[in-house]
Order: structure tokens, then C-alpha cells, then sequence
């Protein structure tokens, strides 16, 4: 298993983190916080001396930035970046072609090592691209990172896309983790739901969640 | 209390029937705002809530319910000049347009957020500091002039008294400095993010704010034009209470479109 970084969502997993060599996303509106979990899970790896392999359309300034927002600190031990500046490499996303083998360049440099990879750029391909391309995109690189001992976290921005393109994204995933705002009369909470997990038994039902310096605290929604 | 005439009174529950949708645009806006984490939009939403705010006053004030505000507007020889509901109303005419500045400059941040290539749309990272500088430099100076004015000049202010004086020059150049800038990038840029946008919530959400300003500004020229057109001016008031409070419920629908709101399911519900 690979730490989450977080022991509340660890726990909420019924186990030690997301499964080995599998692909998860991260699926919430902007606003929400849900890039947090990958902060959190890349701090995660970097202590553990794992290889982290981060992969965004940001800069990696702005990664940090936020990141510190969050109570996450890169500071002395930072991911490989393949980022739009500041980065060990540059991510076109123009060139779908050129990602692809930069990413398989790198986890085949680094295939003795535990890797994990952060892929924040899901959404930008897919205003880029049709959803079947980035579907045959992502379904090459899974085929390439579960031969290694690789763990993959990817967001998606709700609310940016239709909803049939989510729909299709979290059929290729293994595990898809849910950040929404739900509404109950007149109140808005923000809630966490695993929607599903491979190989794991999550826990049902909606959480409360919130973020501090120290992570992310969650409790059982009561309606 | 004024004494109202029936004409007046059913004007005053129009415009309450007005203010109480806008209330609830507002309350949306606060809502989901506390439902969010990142400070971008949080403020993004933010703006809609007080520019919600600022149109709500501005309407019921203008619609009819300026007179609970002001009980001297509704008598026959007016408010002094020296009054200070009046000085103060005046002055906050000048916030009036900041709302909107807020609510823009964080929209289109939120759409470079959103933009597959992280494009600085108008080079708005440098632009926006100039023209806060500009709104901000501007308002901290009117506000010292209308000070000054009312202080100096009591109870004849120049600026609210007609007559000659040098600081209304420089407070009308101001008004329209402040104001001209937040409508001129909101009538402009918006547009054109909206065109490029490949975002489906960053679009709905722009597209209600518009339908929300369209209909506020129409609604504002007839309750403005009633006075003007004689027999028609109920026909021009209902109107304009119609369009204000569609434009009230086109702020909420603004507000709910920045960010998806989902139902519980009964199926996850049952262990």
C-alpha cells in the first residue's frame, strides 16, 4: 500500500493507503481542496525516500505555493517535476506524444524504485483533446506504470467538463475518491466519499472533511 | 415615520418583494462560499455576494424604498443640504463599483486557473495592479475632497449643493474614473473569456452574472423613465420591479453556477 500522507483517509480506505500499482483520481470542483491529497501524498513518498514524479500544467512555483497554503513543505526534499516552468522537464500538453514519453522515460530510469506520480493535468487535456484520445492516453501510461511498483494520483476538475467525460474517466481508474459540496435544504456542506477502491473494502457513506497544517480531519456526515 | 400615499406603499412592497430575492442570492452566495477552501474562490464568490449586496441597495433605495431610508426625502421641502444621510449616500455611490472590479479581477483569475495552458488572459496579473492602484488612489482622494467639503463648507457642502467650487470637477472626474473602470473590464474582458473558455462551470456562471447585469440595468432605466411617461408609468414601474427581481434570481443562479451542488444518494445512505 502507499500512504495517502493523511492517516484520516488512510483509515477511511480500511487499510495503509491506496493500493499498489494502481491508478487513482481525485474527482472535486475547484475550490475544494482536493489538490491537497496530492501534496500530501507526494510529501508521503518523499520521506519514505520513494521516487515522486510530479506532473502539472502549473509552475512548479505555484505548486509550492500552494501546497504551503495546505501545510505541505517541499522545501528540503522536492519531487521530479515535469511542470510548464521551474521543472526538471517541461510539459507540452500540446504534445500528448512527447508527455507520454517523458513520463515513461522517467519511470524507466527510475524502475528500481517505488514511484509515485501525481498527474494534475487531466483536466487541461481534456479541453485540449477529445475525451476518447485522452481515454487511449491514459490507458497507455496505466498500462506502463503497473509495471513497475508505481502508485498514480490524478485530479479532475468537476463541474469543468461534461458529465459523461467523468463518468468515463472513473471507469478507467481502479480507485476514484469524491470531493463534492452537498446540498440539504437550505445548508451546503462539503463532503468526501469513496466512490470506489480496488482490492479494498472502503468505508460507505459521506464524510466531513477539513484541511489544517496538519492535514485533512475527517468525521462521519450525520444528516 | 413619512406618511405614504397608496401609490407609494404598493412601490415600497415592490421593492421589498425585490430586496428579499436579492437577499436570497446573497445568502447562496455565503452559503457555498463556506463550503469552499481555496482563497481564489472563495473571493470569486465572495464578489458575487457583495456585489449582490451593493445592486440590492442600490434597487430598493431606487425602487421605492428610499423613502424608509430617508424620511426627509418624502417631505415636500426636501433634506437640508447639509444632511448627512445625504453626504453619506453620496459618498458611498463611490463604492458602489468596487463589488464589481472584486468580482472581475477574480473571475478572470479563476479563468487562467481553468485555462489548459495557464494563458495570462490581457496580461492581467500586471494589469489588475495598475488599475487597483488607479480605483483605490482615486476613491482615497474623493473621499478626502468630500470630507473636506462637507466639513469645511457645513451645512452647505459644494459638492452636494449646485453651485460653483473646484472640488466638483475633480469629484465628477473621479466618479467617472471608478466607475468607468470596473464596467469597462467587466463589458469587455468577460466576453471574451467567455468565448475562449473551454471551463462548462466558469461559462454558466458568467452567463448568469451577464443575464443578471442586463436585466438589473434595464430594470433600473424603467424605474428610472416611469416618471416620465404618464399614464404608462404603473405598466414602466411593474416592469421594472419584474426585471429587478429576475435579475435578483439571475445573481443566485450565478452564484450556484460556480461550482457543482449534488443531492444525497439514498443508496450510499443505507449501509
Amino acid at each position: 500500500m502507499a500512504s495517502t500522507g493523511l492517516a484520516s483517509l488512510d483509515n477511511l480506505l480500511g487499510s495503509d493507503g491506496y493500493p499498489d500499482r494502481s491508478a487513482i483520481l481525485i474527482v472535486g470542483a475547484p475550490g475544494l481542496g482536493k489538490e491537497a491529497l496530492s501534496y500530501w501524498f507526494t510529501h508521503s513518498g518523499l520521506i519514505q525516500q520513494e521516487f515522486c514524479l510530479y506532473v502539472t500544467k502549473r509552475s512548479t512555483t505555484e505548486i509550492l505555493k500552494d501546497a504551503r497554503a495546505f501545510g505541505v513543505d517541499f522545501q528540503s526534499r522536492v519531487p521530479f517535476w515535469i511542470a510548464r516552468d521551474g521543472g526538471q522537464m517541461k510539459s507540452d500538453l500540446k504534445d500528448l506524444a512527447a508527455l507520454s514519453f517523458n513520463i515513461k522515460d522517467v519511470l524507466k530510469k527510475n524502475a528500481n524504485r517505488r514511484i509515485r506520480i501525481v498527474f494534475d493535468a487531466l483536466s487541461a487535456l481534456l479541453m485540449l483533446n477529445s475525451s476518447e484520445t485522452i481515454y487511449n492516453f491514459l490507458g497507455n501510461l496505466f498500462d506502463e506504470v503497473k509495471k513497475y511498483d508505481a502508485v498514480l494520483v490524478s485530479t479532475v476538475e468537476d463541474g469543468m467538463h461534461q458529465p459523461q467525460t467523468i463518468v468515463a474517466m472513473q471507469e478507467l481508474f481502479d480507485g476514484v475518491v469524491e470531493f463534492r459540496l452537498y446540498e440539504e435544504g437550505l445548508r451546503v456542506t462539503p463532503l468526501l466519499r469513496i466512490r470506489k477502491m480496488l482490492g479494498v473494502q472502503p468505508q460507505a457513506g459521506y464524510y466531513n472533511f477539513s484541511f489544517s497544517s496538519n492535514g485533512m480531519e475527517v468525521s462521519a456526515y450525520v444528516k | 415615520m413619512p406618511t405614504l400615499s397608496s401609490y407609494e406603499i404598493e412601490e415600497l412592497v415592490g421593492s421589498i418583494l425585490v430586496l428579499l430575492i436579492f437577499c436570497y442570492a446573497i445568502f447562496w452566495s455565503f452559503n457555498i462560499r463556506s463550503g469552499l477552501s481555496v482563497k481564489l474562490y472563495r473571493r470569486q464568490i465572495l464578489g458575487i455576494g457583495l456585489v449582490s449586496i451593493g445592486l440590492a441597495y442600490f434597487s430598493f433605495v431606487l425602487d421605492g424604498g428610499g423613502v424608509l431610508l430617508n424620511p426627509c426625502s418624502a417631505t415636500a421641502a426636501g433634506c437640508p443640504p447639509g444632511d448627512l444621510v445625504n453626504t453619506l449616500s453620496f459618498a458611498l455611490l463611490f463604492f458602489a463599483p468596487l463589488p464589481l472590479f472584486y468580482w472581475t479581477d477574480l473571475s478572470i483569475l479563476a479563468a487562467r486557473e481553468s485555462d489548459p495552458l495557464g494563458h495570462d488572459y490581457f496580461h492581467w496579473s500586471r494589469l489588475r495592479i495598475i488599475l487597483w492602484t488607479v480605483i483605490l488612489f482615486t476613491l482615497a482622494v474623493v473621499m478626502i475632497t468630500i470630507i473636506y467639503d462637507a466639513v469645511i463648507h457645513y451645512p452647505n457642502p459644494n459638492l452636494i449643493n449646485p453651485s460653483e467650487g473646484i472640488f466638483q470637477g475633480l469629484v465628477g472626474f473621479s466618479f467617472i474614473t471608478i466607475l468607468s473602470l470596473p464596467l469597462a473590464s467587466s463589458a469587455v474582458l468577460l466576453p471574451l473569456i467567455w468565448k475562449r473558455s473551454k471551463d462548462l462551470a466558469l461559462r454558466r456562471h458568467l452567463k448568469w452574472f451577464a443575464l443578471a447585469a442586463l436585466f438589473f440595468g434595464f430594470g433600473i432605466l424603467f424605474s428610472l423613465s416611469y416618471g416620465q411617461v404618464g399614464i404608462l408609468s404603473f405598466v414602466f414601474e411593474g416592469l421594472a420591479c419584474i426585471l429587478l427581481a429576475l435579475s435578483g434570481y439571475f445573481f443566485y443562479k450565478s452564484a450556484r453556477a460556480t461550482t457543482p451542488l449534488y443531492s444525497f444518494s439514498e443508496k450510499i445512505e443505507a449501509k
